[in-house]
C-alpha cells in the first residue's frame, strides 16, 4: 500500500470533509465563516498542490495495479489542482451569495476534483468508473446548486438523466471488456490488444471499448454527444460553470487521453477522427446564432474539444503532447472567460442569475470597452486567442494540433479543421465587436471584484506572453510524456 | 557603432510596441498628448528607418542586420530578422506613413484617442516585423497579428457601415491565411526548417512540380487576398470606404503591400517552377483587375471607393510585373508598390481633408474646390498625375517598368495593361474635373478654408517624394535593383529537374 501516491487526493478529500464538519460544529452562517471556509479551502488546495508536486519522480503502480503514477500523471494532477485553486479563488462572490450552502459548495468542488484525479491516475477500468461517478454525482448537484432558479434545476436534471445514461453505457462497456478480455486492468488489456493481430481482436472487446469511449465522449461533450452542454452551461451558476469549463473539462479530457495512451487504442482512432470533425463543425456553426454568452461558450468548447480529438485520433506520442498543450492553453483561456461571467450582475437585482436572460445576452456586453477598458481588453485578448490569431497562445496550440494532424497523414482533415476555425473566428469577433464598437448598454454592471479581475488579467497576460516562454511549457510536457 | 548597427532593426520593430504598452498606463490625458506621443515615437522610428537605409550596404546586397533569438526549439520557430533591399524600402515606407497617420487624424479623431494611437503603434510594429522577418512562421505571426489592430481601427473609428467592413476584412484575410499556415506547416515537415535563407537554398530544386504547385496555391490563397487580386478584392473597397483616413492610409500604403512582398520574398524564390506554371493565371487575373478595376472606378460616386478600386488596378501592375520574371518587371513592381504606397495614401489624405471640412465623400456634392483651395488643388493635381502615371512622377516609373518587363514576355498582356493606364487617366482626370474644377453648387464650399500648416506640410512632403522618385528613381531603386535581377535570373534559368 503506497498511500504516498494518493496524498493529493486524500488531502483534498479530507479537506472537503473538514469543511463540512466545521460547518456543522461551528454552525455559523455569517460572512466571517464563509470567508474562513474559503480561505481554508484555498490552503487545502495549496497543500494538495504541494503534495502533487512531491509525487513527481515516482514511476510505479500501486493498490493492486489500480493506481498508476508517473511524471505525466503528476504533472496533469498539478494542473488540475492549480485550476481548482483558481476556481475557488474566483468563487468567493458566489460563496457569499449562497449563504447557507457555502461549505457544501466548497466540499463538492473538492470532491468532484478528487473524482477527476482518480480517473486520471486510474489503471483499472473499475476505479476509473468510480472516479467518474464521484465526479459526476458532485457535478449533478453543483449544476442545480442555484435552488431558486428553475433553469439551474433544469440544468441539473438534464445533466443527471443524460449523465447517468452515459455512466450506464460506460459500465456496460466495461463489463463487455471484462467479458472478452478477462480483466479490467488497463495494462493487461493493452498487452492483449498488442499481442493479437488487429483483425483477430474479438468484436465484443472492440464493442466494449467503443462503449467506454462513447461514454467519455459524452462527458467531454464532443459532438454528436453534445446536446446537453449548451443547456447545462446556460443553467448552471456562473462559478460552477467556471468549474465545469476548466477543472472538469481538463480532467475528463486528460482521463480519456491517458486511457487511450495507456491502452493503445489504435483500433478506435477512426471514431476519434469522425467525432473530432463533427465537433469542430458543430462548434463553429452552432455558436454563430447563439445570443446567450454561456451557450456560445458551450459551443465554442465543443469546437475546441474537436481540435483535441483531432490530435488524439492519430494516437502517437507527439499527438498526445500537442493535445495536452492544447488543453492547458484552452483551460487557461476558459478560466479567464468564465471568471468574467462570475462578476457581471444585473443592475436592478444585483444578482448573477442564469434565469435572467438579459445579463447573459451577449449584447449586454455592449460598450464594455468604454466602461471598463482593462477587462474589455483582457476579454478580447482571450477571444482572439480562442480564435487562434497569432501571436496569442491559442494560435500556437492550434498550430501544433494542425502540425500533428498533417504529420499523421490527416492533411485533408487538417485543412477542413482550419477552415472551420476561420468560421469560428466570426463569433469570437462578434464578442469583441460588441464590446468595442457598440454603444454602452445598461443591462449589466461589473462588480468591482479583485480576485476575478486578477484572474482574468493574469489569463490574458499568459496568452500574450506565452510566445516568449513557449519552449518551457512545451518541453516540460514533452519530457513528462517520455 | 557595430552594436548600434546590429540592434537597429529590433529597435525599429519593438520601439512602437513598447511605447504602445507604456501608453496603456497613461490615463485621462489630453488628446494632443496622445497624438504628440504617437507622433514622437513615429518620427523617432522614421529617423531610425533612415539610419537603417543609409547604413544598409546595397552594393553588397543580401540580408543584413541579421539577428536571431530562439523562441520555440521544438519546431524551430525563431525570432530571426534581417533586411534586404526590398525590406529596407518597405520599412522606410511604413515608418514614413505612420507619423502621417497621426497628423491627419489629429482633428478628425476625438474619441478614444489613446486606443487609436496604441492601435497604430502596434500596427507599425507588426508590419515592420513582417517585413524584417526571415523566419517563415514568424512572418506569418506578424502578418496575421496585424488583423487584430486593423479590425479594431475599422470597427471603432470607421463610418456607418464599419462593422460589416471590419468583419469582411478580418474573415477574408483569415480565411486566406489559414491556407498559408497549412502551407508553412507542410513546408516545415518536408524541409525541417522555416528559416527563409536555408529554405531558399534548398527549395530551389527540391520539390517536383506538383508539390510546388500545391505549396504555391496554399501561399497564393493568402497573398492574393492581401494584394488583393481580382476575385478576392471585394473586401478592399468596403474596408477603405469605412475606415478612417489614417486606416485607409495604412491599408493602402502598407498592409496590401504585404501580399506583393510575400510573392517576391516567398513564392518566387521558393517555388520558381510553380510560379512559372501559374504565371498565365496571374497575368489573366491581374489584367482583369487592371481593366475591370479601372472601369468600376470610373463609375464610382464615392471618392474613397474610387481610389480603392484604382488601388486594385494599380496592384494589378505589381502582380504582372512580379510574374513577368524579368529584371525590369520585378524592379518595376517594387517601384510601383512604393509609388502606390505614397500616391494612394496622399489621395486618401486628400479625401480625408475634404471630408473633414464638408463631411461628404460623394463626388456629386463637390465641385469647384480649386477656386477656394488653390494650394490643395495644386497638390491634388500632383497626386492625380502620379496616379495616372505621368512621366516625372514615381507612378510613371513603376508602371512603365512593369509594362516593359511584361512586354518582353507577352506583348498581348503588355498592351492590355497599357490600356489600363489609359483608363487610369480617364477616371482620375474625370474625378479631378468633377471635384476641383466645374462649378460650385454646394454652398458650404463657398466658405471653405485652404490647407492649414500640418496638412500643407504632409502633402508637400509626399508631393516632393513622388516627384523626387519620378525624376531620380535610382535614389531608391539602387536598393532592390540587384536583388530583382538576381531573382529574375534565378527563376528564369532553372536547371532542369532530375
Amino acid at each position: 500500500m503506497k498511500f504516498s501516491l494518493l496524498i493529493p487526493e486524500i488531502t483534498l478529500f479530507s479537506g472537503a470533509l473538514l469543511i463540512l464538519m466545521l460547518d456543522v460544529f461551528l454552525n455559523k452562517k455569517n460572512e466571517k465563516f464563509q470567508f474562513f471556509a474559503h480561505f481554508f479551502a484555498l490552503i487545502i488546495c495549496g497543500l494538495a498542490l504541494a503534495f502533487a508536486v512531491k509525487t513527481f519522480g515516482s514511476f510505479e503502480t500501486a493498490f493492486n495495479d489500480m493506481i498508476n503514477s508517473r511524471a505525466l500523471i503528476s504533472f496533469i494532477k498539478c494542473i488540475v489542482i492549480a485550476l481548482l485553486t483558481f476556481i475557488i479563488l474566483i468563487s468567493i462572490r458566489y460563496i457569499f451569495t449562497i449563504e447557507k450552502y457555502s461549505s457544501e459548495y466548497l466540499a463538492l468542488l473538492m470532491i468532484a476534483t478528487v473524482g477527476g484525479l482518480l480517473m486520471i491516475s486510474a489503471n483499472d477500468l473499475l476505479l476509473f468508473y468510480l472516479g467518474l461517478e464521484l465526479q459526476a454525482l458532485s457535478l449533478y448537484l453543483l449544476a442545480s446548486f442555484n435552488v431558486k432558479s428553475a433553469r439551474s434545476s433544469e440544468a441539473g436534471i438534464k445533466y443527471f438523466i443524460l449523465g447517468s445514461l452515459a455512466s450506464g453505457i460506460l459500465l456496460f462497456g466495461i463489463s463487455m471488456v471484462y467479458g472478452y478480455s478477462g480483466s479490467t486492468n488497463l495494462t493487461l488489456i493493452k498487452d492483449l490488444i498488442e499481442k493479437t493481430k488487429p483483425d483477430e481482436i474479438s468484436v465484443g472487446l472492440i464493442f466494449g471499448l467503443i462503449m467506454v469511449v462513447t461514454a467519455m465522449l459524452f462527458k467531454i461533450s464532443a459532438a454528436p454527444f453534445h446536446m446537453w452542454a449548451p443547456d447545462v452551461y446556460q443553467g448552471a451558476p456562473s462559478a460552477v460553470l467556471a468549474f465545469f469549463g476548466t477543472v472538469v473539462k481538463f480532467s475528463t479530457v486528460m482521463a480519456l487521453l491517458l486511457l487511450s495512451y495507456n491502452a493503445n487504442w489504435q483500433i478506435l482512432s477512426k471514431i476519434f477522427l469522425i467525432v473530432a470533425m463533427a465537433s469542430i463543425m458543430v462548434g463553429s456553426f452552432g455558436a454563430i446564432f447563439q445570443k446567450n454568452i454561456k451557450r456560445l461558450l458551450a459551443f465554442s468548447s465543443i469546437g475546441h474539444i474537436g481540435f483535441v480529438l483531432l490530435a488524439l485520433s492519430s494516437m502517437q506520442k507527439f499527438s498526445y503532447i500537442s493535445a495536452i498543450f492544447y488543453m492547458i492553453i484552452y483551460s487557461i483561456i476558459s478560466l479567464g472567460t468564465f471568471a468574467f461571467l462570475t462578476i457581471i450582475r444585473s443592475p436592478q437585482t444585483h444578482e448573477n442569475d442564469a434565469t435572467d436572460d438579459k445579463i447573459f445576452n451577449i449584447n449586454s456586453l455592449a460598450g464594455l470597452a468604454k466602461t471598463n477598458p482593462t477587462l474589455a481588453l483582457s476579454l478580447s485578448i482571450l477571444m482572439f486567442s480562442s480564435a487562434g490569431i497569432p501571436p496569442l497562445a491559442g494560435f500556437f496550440s492550434k498550430f501544433y494540433i494542425i502540425k500533428t494532424a498533417i504529420l499523421s497523414g490527416l492533411l485533408p482533415y487538417a485543412i477542413i479543421a482550419v477552415m472551420f476555425s476561420a468560421v469560428s473566428a466570426f463569433y469570437y469577433l462578434r464578442i469583441v465587436k460588441i464590446m468595442y464598437f457598440d454603444q454602452p448598454s445598461a443591462h449589466i454592471e461589473i462588480e468591482d471584484f479583485g480576485n476575478s479581475r486578477l484572474v482574468i488579467i493574469l489569463c490574458a497576460i499568459f496568452n500574450v506572453a506565452l510566445i516568449f516562454s513557449i519552449d518551457i511549457l512545451f518541453n516540460s510536457i514533452a519530457n513528462f510524456i517520455n | 557603432m557595430n552594436v548600434i548597427k546590429f540592434d537597429i532593426l529590433s529597435v525599429l520593430i519593438f520601439l512602437p510596441l513598447i511605447s504602445a504598452f507604456l501608453l496603456m498606463f497613461f490615463n485621462k490625458q489630453k488628446n494632443s498628448f496622445y497624438f504628440g506621443l504617437g507622433c514622437f515615437v513615429g518620427v523617432a522610428n522614421f529617423i531610425l528607418s533612415i539610419a537603417l537605409m543609409t547604413s544598409y550596404n546595397w552594393r553588397e546586397g543580401g540580408y543584413q542586420f541579421q539577428q536571431i533569438f530562439k523562441i520555440f526549439s521544438e519546431i524551430d520557430i525563431k525570432y530571426f530578422v534581417g533586411v534586404d533591399g526590398l525590406a529596407v524600402t518597405m520599412i522606410f515606407l511604413t515608418a514614413l506613413l505612420t507619423p502621417i497617420c497621426y497628423i491627419v487624424s489629429y482633428k478628425s479623431i476625438t474619441d478614444r484617442v489613446k486606443e487609436f494611437v496604441i492601435a497604430f503603434l502596434v500596427i507599425e510594429s507588426l508590419v515592420i516585423g513582417s517585413f524584417a522577418s526571415l523566419d517563415l512562421l514568424f512572418f506569418y505571426i506578424f502578418f496575421e497579428a496585424t488583423l487584430i489592430p486593423m479590425f479594431l481601427v475599422i470597427g471603432i473609428w470607421g463610418g456607418e457601415n464599419r462593422i460589416y467592413a471590419s468583419y469582411k476584412f478580418f474573415i477574408y484575410t483569415l480565411a486566406g491565411s489559414v491556407f498559408f499556415l497549412i502551407g508553412i506547416i507542410l513546408l516545415y515537415l518536408y524541409t525541417k526548417t522555416t528559416d527563409i535563407i536555408v529554405l531558399t537554398s534548398i527549395c530551389k530544386n527540391y520539390f517536383p512540380i506538383n508539390f510546388q504547385v500545391l505549396f504555391f496555391a496554399l501561399f497564393f490563397a493568402s497573398f492574393a487576398v492581401k494584394v488583393p487580386m481580382f476575385p478576392f478584392h471585394t473586401w478592399l473597397p468596403d474596408a477603405h470606404v469605412q475606415a478612417p483616413t489614417a486606416g485607409s492610409v495604412i491599408l493602402a500604403g502598407i498592409l496590401i503591400k504585404l501580399g506583393a512582398f510575400g510573392f517576391i520574398r516567398y513564392s518566387l524564390p521558393l517555388f520558381p517552377l510553380a510560379s512559372q506554371y501559374f504565371s498565365g493565371l496571374i497575368f489573366t487575373l491581374s489584367l482583369i483587375a487592371i481593366i475591370y478595376g479601372s472601369f468600376v472606378a470610373l463609375m464610382q460616386e464615392d471618392m474613397k471607393k474610387m481610389i480603392a478600386y484604382s488601388s486594385v488596378a494599380h496592384m494589378g501592375f505589381v502582380t504582372i510585373g512580379i510574374f513577368s520574371f524579368t529584371h525590369q518587371g520585378i524592379e518595376g513592381a517594387i517601384m510601383q508598390m512604393i509609388s502606390h504606397g505614397l500616391i494612394s495614401s496622399a489621395l486618401f489624405i486628400c479625401v480625408g481633408i475634404i471630408y473633414d471640412r464638408l463631411h461628404t465623400k460623394k463626388i456629386k456634392d463637390l465641385g469647384g474646390l480649386a477656386s477656394k483651395m488653390p494650394n490643395f488643388a495644386m497638390f491634388a493635381m500632383i497626386f492625380t498625375m502620379g496616379s495616372v502615371g505621368l512621366p516625372g512622377t514615381s507612378g510613371f516609373v513603376g508602371e512603365f517598368l512593369s509594362i516593359i518587363g511584361v512586354f518582353k514576355v507577352n506583348k498581348m498582356v503588355a498592351s492590355l495593361a497599357g490600356l489600363g493606364v489609359v483608363l487610369g487617366a480617364c477616371y482620375m482626370l474625370w474625378l479631378y474635373k468633377r471635384v476641383w474644377f466645374s462649378e460650385i453648387h454646394n454652398q458650404q464650399i463657398k466658405n471653405i478654408k485652404d490647407l492649414d500648416f500640418c496638412e500643407f506640410f504632409i502633402l508637400f512632403g509626399l508631393a516632393i517624394m513622388i516627384i523626387g522618385l519620378g525624376i531620380a528613381p535610382s535614389l531608391i531603386m539602387n536598393f532592390f535593383s540587384e536583388q530583382s535581377s538576381q531573382l529574375s535570373s534565378f527563376v528564369l534559368t532553372l536547371p532542369p529537374l532530375q
